[in-house]
C-alpha cells in the first residue's frame, strides 16, 4: 500500500474530545502525524475578563470537566496571591481532602476511558463504577456532581458534612480492595501488557524539552511534582512521596504510564487520610475579602494532567484585566509526532489514551 | 505493589477471568449495581444544588442573585403581591409596599448552569436550592420559569441576621449629590437616611439651597448598589467594606452562613 | 428417523393432498399446450422430485433452528456482559407491554409496575431488529455501488449457508456430505472476500485498512486452522462428521469413559481454539472492525438491515464454530441416554460460546502485528507439532506395541 494521510477526528472513538489527529501510514505503520487543536476553543480567558473575580469560579470549572476542582483551586490560588489573602487552616485541609479526591475521580475517568481504547469495555464500566463512588464523595459537601463550583476565593464553600470522614474512609477501604482485585484483570493481565509495553516511548529529557509534565513524565522516572517542589496548600506538612515508574533507564512507555495513575491514586488514599488525621477546627472562609484589585500574580499547580499555571492581571476593576491559563495537555498534545513516529495504527490510541487527554482545557 | 509479579501463561485468560467470573456471579446472584431510574432514585445530599425556589416571605427584591449570576440567567421582575403576601413580608420589604410592583426573581433555566452562586450570596436566605432535577421540556419557552412559579412558604420563617456577602458598600461624593432622596427610596433594607447637609449649596441649575444627605447604616447595608444604580448625580459609588471607615460589619458577620 | 426420512415423508404428504390435486388442477383450467402445471404435478410424483422438495423442507428447518439458535446466542452475549459488567442489560420483555399502554394512556408510574421490569429482555432483539430495518440504507457517492451491495451478499449468505451444513445429530442432519467437514471449511473461507470487496467498495480509508487486515488475518489463520484439524482427520481417517464422532466414542480412556479428540491431541484442541476465535473475529482477535482505531472497520460505511445483518452473520458464523469445534475435539453429539442427542450437541455448543463470550468481556483485543506473530510463529510450529503425535498415535504407537506385546514371545 503507497503511503496516504488518514484523518482522525474530530469525530473518532481515540480522540476523546474534539481534535484531529492527521496520521501518514506507510501499511500499518506510522510515518508522520500532524496534530490540529482548536476545535472546542470558547474563549474562556476572553469570558473571564467580562466577568468578576468570583464568577470566574464557575468557568474553570468547565475548563476540564473530568478534573474540575483541581482547575478552580488553580484560579483561586493565583487571585488569593493577588488580592493577597490568608486562607484559614481549615479551608487548607478540606482543599486539599478536595483535590485528592478530585484527583482520584480523575484518574479513574482516565482508566476508564484508556480501557476502550485497547477494545476493553468492562474496563470501562469497572473503572466508571468506582468513580461513581467519589462523584458521591465530592458531591456531598459542594451539591454538584461534576461541576462542583466548591473551592472558593479565599477558602471554600461550606465545612464538610457531618459523618464525611467516616463516609470517605469506608468508600476508601472499598476501593483500595478493588484496586487489588482489578491488578489481576488488567495490568497483570498478559494481552494488556503485549499492547502497552514498549508502545509510545519517550525519554525523560525528551519530555522536558517537549514541556511534557505530570504523570507523563513521572512515568519516565523523573521524580518531579509541582506538590512539593513549588508546594501549596498544606502538601509539605504532610508525609508523602512521588510515585514514579520507568519503563527503562529514563524512559516511559503506555504501560509505566499507567502504572504510576494506579500509585498516585493509592497515593492519593494515603494523603487524605492524613488529611482527615490532622484537620484542625476553624472557620473555612477567609474574614475579608477584597472585590478589586491591582497587579499581578500566577500561580501553578499540579493537576491531575499535569504543570497547570494562571496568570492574572488586575487592573483595580472588579474585574481581571488579563487572565491567562497554560494547560498541561496543549503541550502534550502537541509532542505527539515525536512518540507517534515508527508504531501501529492500532497503537493510536493505546498511545494517545495513555497520555491522558482532555481537550477542554486544552482548547480553553 | 502486586503489579511486580511474573507475568505467566496463567495471565493471559485464567487470571483475569477469575475476576470477571466473580463479578459474573456477583451480579447474577445479588443486585446489581445499576440504579433503575424512573422507579428507583439515588438520594441527593441536603446540599443539593437543584432547581431554584424563593421563599418571597424573606425576598426583599434587591436584586443580588440577577447581580451575581455569571449566565445573567435570573431576571428580577415586576410582580402583584396579594395584600395577604404583602403582610407576610419581611421587615425591609417597605420597598415592595412603597412602589405598588414588587420585583421578585424569575429564571430561565434554559440557560442556568446551577452554579449556586444566587443562593450564596442571597442577603436574606430567601433564594434557596432544591434537590429537584427533572427540568427537561419539550421546547425552549418551557424552561423559562416566571416568579410565582418558584414561590415557596415555609412554616416558620429562619429569621436570618442581613448579611453583606459583596464585601462592597456604597460611599457618597458630597459635592455632586444634590438630595434627591432617591437612593432612600429604592433602598430594599431601609439603611439609608437623609440628613443635615451642606447648607446654601450652589446646583448646576445655579437655585441655591439647604441640601440634605443621604447616610449609611452600613450594619444592615447588603451591598446590593442599588443606590449606586438609581442615583442621579452620580455621587454614589461602591468601595471595599474594608475601606468604608464608618462600617458596621463584624468579622464574624462576613463568614457565617446563610 | 432421521432428519431425511421425516421430510420425505412429510414432502410425499404435501405432494400427494395439496401439490399435486392444484397443480392438477391448473392443468386442466387452461389448455393442455404450453401449460407446465401437468409437467410439474408428474416430476413431483418421481423420486427425484419428491427428495427435492423433501431437500427444501429439510434446509428450511435447519435454517429456522439455526436463527433460533442465533437469537438465543446474542441474548446471552448481552446478558452474560451486562452480568460481567455490573449491570442488568436488556430487560424489554412482554410485560413491558402493559407499562406502555399505562404511558399510552398518560398513567405515571407507580411501584405496581417495578414487576414490569424484571424481564429477562428477549424482546429486545424484536425491538433491534424493527430498528434496523427502518433505517435508511446508506450508499456513500463514491463507493462502487455494485461492489459495495454484492459485498454483504457474499458475507452473509456464505454464513448463512453454514447454517445447513453442520448435523445437530447422526439423525438430525440437513446435508451429509461425506466431505461434510471440508465443505464447512470451504464456506468458512468464502467470507475474506466478501469482507476485503465491501472494505474496498466502501471508498473509506478505515474500511480499506479494516479489509486489508481482515483478509491478512483470515487467511494467515486458515493454515494452522486446518492443520489442527487434519489431526482429527487423521485419527478417523474420514471427512465426515459422523464417522468424526464415532470414532471418538468408540476409544476408550480409563473406566470405559470416551476419549474425546481434546484429551489426545490437546495441542490441536487449543491450536484450533484460538485459530477459530481469530477465524469468526471475535475479542481478542477483532482487528478487522476495532472500533477504537478503525472505527467498525470494514463496516464503517454500511447502515441499516445491511450493518445489521453482518453483525447477524458473525453470530451465525461463531455458533458455526463452536459447532465444528464441538464436532471435532468435543464428541459431536455424544453424551448419557436420557438426554437426546441434538440437546447434548447443543449444551456442548452453548458451553463453548459461554465461553467465548467470557473471553470477550475479560480481555483487550491485541494488535495486527502480534496477531499475524502469534499465527505464524506459534501456532503453525504447534499445529504441526499435533499432527506429528497425531501420526505417532495412529501409525507407529500400534506398531510399536504389537512389538512389545510380541516381545516376551521372542525372548
Amino acid at each position: 500500500m503507497a503511503e496516504m494521510w488518514i484523518s482522525m477526528g474530530p469525530q473518532h472513538p481515540m480522540t476523546h474530545g474534539l481534535w484531529t489527529l492527521k496520521v501518514k501510514v506507510d501499511g500499518e505503520t506510522i510515518v508522520d502525524a500532524d496534530p490540529e487543536l482548536g476545535y472546542l476553543h470558547r474563549s474562556v480567558e476572553k469570558m473571564g475578563e467580562r466577568r468578576k473575580y468570583f464568577m470566574n469560579t464557575t468557568l474553570t470549572d468547565r475548563l476540564c470537566y473530568a478534573s474540575s476542582t483541581t482547575w478552580t483551586h488553580c484560579y483561586a490560588l493565583s487571585v488569593e496571591e493577588l488580592m493577597e489573602v490568608e486562607v484559614p487552616q481549615r479551608a487548607q485541609y478540606i482543599r486539599t481532602i478536595m483535590l485528592e479526591l478530585q484527583r482520584l475521580a480523575s484518574h479513574l475517568m482516565w482508566a476508564g476511558a484508556y480501557m476502550p481504547d485497547l477494545g476493553h469495555i468492562t474496563g470501562a464500566l469497572y473503572f466508571w463504577r468506582d468513580r461513581e463512588l467519589f462523584l458521591n464523595l465530592l458531591e456531598a459537601p459542594s451539591g454538584s456532581r461534576l461541576l462542583y463550583n466548591y473551592i472558593r476565593i479565599g477558602g471554600v464553600k461550606r465545612d464538610l458534612p457531618d459523618g464525611f470522614e467516616q463516609k470517605t474512609e469506608r468508600i476508601l477501604k472499598l476501593f483500595e480492595q478493588r484496586l487489588d482485585e482489578y491488578a489481576d484483570l488488567f495490568e497483570n493481565s498478559k494481552i494488556f501488557r503485549m499492547r502497552t509495553e514498549d508502545v509510545g516511548k519517550f525519554t525523560a529529557a525528551q519530555a522536558q524539552n517537549l514541556g511534557i509534565t505530570g504523570p507523563n513524565l513521572r512515568g519516565c522516572g523523573t521524580k518531579f511534582d509541582l506538590r512539593e517542589h513549588d508546594t501549596y496548600e498544606i502538601y509539605d506538612e504532610i508525609d508523602w512521596d512521588i510515585q514514579t515508574r520507568e519503563a527503562g533507564p529514563g524512559y516511559s512507555d503506555c504501560f509505566s504510564r499507567y502504572m504510576v495513575r494506579i500509585d498516585e491514586m493509592r497515593e492519593s488514599i494515603k494523603i487524605i487520610r492524613e488529611c482527615f488525621k490532622k484537620m484542625p477546627a476553624g472557620p473555612t472562609m477567609a474574614s475579608k475579602i477584597p472585590v478589586r484589585a491591582t497587579g499581578e500574580a500566577f500561580r501553578r499547580t499540579e493537576d491531575s494532567r499535569g504543570e497547570a499555571l494562571m496568570y492574572v492581571v488586575g487592573d483595580g476593576s472588579d474585574r481581571p484585566y488579563r487572565w491567562k491559563i497554560k494547560s498541561p495537555m496543549f503541550t502534550t498534545i502537541s509532542a505527539c509526532p515525536h512518540y507517534l513516529k515508527g508504531y501501529k495504527v492500532a497503537d493510536i490510541p493505546a498511545i494517545m489514551g495513555s497520555i491522558d487527554i482532555c481537550i477542554g482545557e486544552t482548547d480553553k | 505493589m502486586s503489579s511486580d509479579r511474573e507475568i505467566g501463561i496463567m495471565d493471559i485468560i485464567v487470571n483475569p477471568m477469575k475476576v470477571t467470573l466473580k463479578q459474573f456471579f456477583k451480579s447474577t446472584f445479588g443486585k446489581p449495581t445499576t440504579v433503575m431510574y424512573p422507579l428507583e432514585r439515588r438520594d441527593p445530599p441536603p446540599t443539593y444544588r437543584g432547581m431554584n425556589a424563593v421563599i418571597w416571605d424573606l425576598c426583599i427584591g434587591c436584586g443580588i442573585c440577577g447581580e451575581v449570576c455569571p449566565n445573567k440567567c435570573l431576571k428580577m421582575k415586576p410582580t402583584e403581591l396579594s395584600d395577604e403576601e404583602q403582610d407576610r413580608a419581611w421587615y425591609g420589604s417597605h420597598l415592595a409596599k412603597r412602589k405598588n410592583k414588587a420585583e421578585r426573581p424569575a429564571i430561565n433555566f434554559g440557560h442556568c448552569m446551577f452554579c449556586g452562586f444566587c443562593e450564596d450570596y442571597c442577603p436574606t436566605g430567601a433564594m434557596t436550592m432544591t434537590d429537584f432535577y427533572e427540568l427537561a421540556d419539550t421546547n425552549r419557552e418551557g424552561l423559562i420559569y416566571p416568579a410565582r412559579s418558584m414561590k415557596v412558604e415555609l412554616e416558620d420563617l429562619p429569621q436570618l441576621p442581613l448579611t453583606n456577602y459583596m464585601m462592597e458598600s456604597p460611599v457618597l461624593d458630597v459635592d455632586p449629590c444634590i438630595g434627591c432622596s432617591k437612593c432612600v427610596d429604592n433602598c430594599p433594607t431601609n439603611c439609608i437616611i437623609m440628613d443635615e447637609g451642606p447648607q446654601n449649596k450652589t446646583l448646576k441649575s445655579g437655585k441655591t439651597r439647604n441640601v440634605e444627605n443621604p447616610y449609611f447604616d452600613y450594619t444592615i447595608c447588603i451591598g446590593c448598589s442599588t443606590c449606586v444604580k438609581v442615583c442621579p448625580a452620580d455621587c454614589l459609588h461602591m468601595e471595599p467594606i474594608s475601606n468604608s471607615s464608618s462600617s458596621g460589619l463584624s468579622e464574624e458577620g462576613a463568614t457565617t452562613e446563610a | 428417523m432421521s432428519l431425511f426420512s421425516f421430510c420425505k415423508a412429510m414432502a410425499e404428504w404435501t405432494a400427494d393432498y395439496m401439490l399435486i390435486p392444484v397443480f392438477n388442477f391448473q392443468a386442466g383450467l387452461f389448455p393442455p399446450f404450453s401449460n407446465p402445471a401437468g409437467d410439474i404435478a408428474d416430476w413431483l410424483e418421481t423420486d427425484g422430485g419428491l427428495n427435492t422438495l423433501a431437500w427444501l423442507f429439510a434446509v428450511n428447518i435447519a435454517f429456522a433452528i439455526g436463527m433460533t439458535n442465533l437469537i438465543i446466542v446474542i441474548h446471552l452475549e448481552r446478558k452474560i456482559a451486562a452480568r460481567i459488567q455490573d449491570r442488568r442489560g436488556p430487560m424489554l420483555s412482554l410485560r413491558s407491554f402493559r407499562e406502555l399502554g399505562e404511558d399510552l394512556a398518560g398513567n405515571s408510574p407507580s411501584w405496581r409496575f417495578k414487576q414490569n421490569y424484571a424481564g429477562i429482555g428477549i424482546l429486545q432483539n424484536m425491538a433491534d431488529g424493527i430498528k434496523a430495518i427502518t433505517k435508511e440504507l446508506i450508499i456513500p457517492a463514491k463507493a462502487d455501488k455494485f461492489l459495495f451491495t454484492m459485498g454483504p451478499i457474499i458475507f452473509i449468505s456464505s454464513s448463512v449457508f453454514l447454517l445447513v451444513l453442520f448435523p445437530l445429530s447422526d439423525r438430525f442432519a440437513a446435508s451429509s456430505a461425506p466431505a461434510g467437514l471440508m465443505v464447512i471449511m470451504a464456506a468458512f473461507s468464502i467470507a475474506p472476500i466478501g469482507v476485503l470487496t465491501s472494505g474496498w467498495a466502501s471508498n473509506n480509508k478505515y474500511s480499506m485498512i479494516g479489509g486489508m487486515r481482515s483478509a491478512a488475518q483470515l487467511m494467515s489463520y486458515e493454515i494452522p486452522l486446518l492443520l489442527s484439524m487434519a489431526g482429527v482427520f487423521l485419527l478417523a481417517g474420514s471427512f465426515d462428521p459422523v464417522t468424526i464422532v464415532e470414532q471418538q466414542q468408540q476409544s476408550t480412556w480409563f473406566f470405559g469413559l470416551p476419549m474425546w479428540n481434546f484429551i489426545p491431541q490437546f495441542i490441536g484442541f487449543i491450536v484450533f481454539m484460538i485459530c477459530i476465535l481469530a477465524e469468526v473475529e471475535r475479542v481478542p482477535f477483532d482487528l478487522p472492525e476495532a472500533e477504537a482505531e478503525l472505527v467498525e472497520g470494514w463496516t464503517t460505511e454500511y447502515s441499516g438491515i445491511r450493518y445489521m445483518l453482518f453483525l447477524a452473520a458473525e453470530y451465525i458464523r461463531g455458533f458455526a464454530g463452536a459447532a465444528v469445534c464441538t464436532i471435532l475435539f468435543l464428541g459431536g453429539w455424544a453424551g448419557p441416554w436420557p438426554v437426546p442427542p441434538e440437546v447434548w450437541f447443543l449444551l456442548k455448543v452453548y458451553l463453548i460460546l459461554i465461553f467465548w463470550i467470557f473471553i470477550r468481556w475479560t480481555v483487550p483485543r491485541i494488535r495486527t502485528d502480534q496477531i499475524l506473530e502469534l499465527g505464524w510463529k506459534k501456532l503453525l510450529p504447534l499445529s504441526l507439532i499435533n499432527i506429528l503425535i497425531v501420526i505417532f498415535m495412529v501409525e507407529i504407537y500400534p506398531y510399536l506395541s504389537d512389538t512389545l506385546t510380541l516381545l516376551p514371545e521372542v525372548f
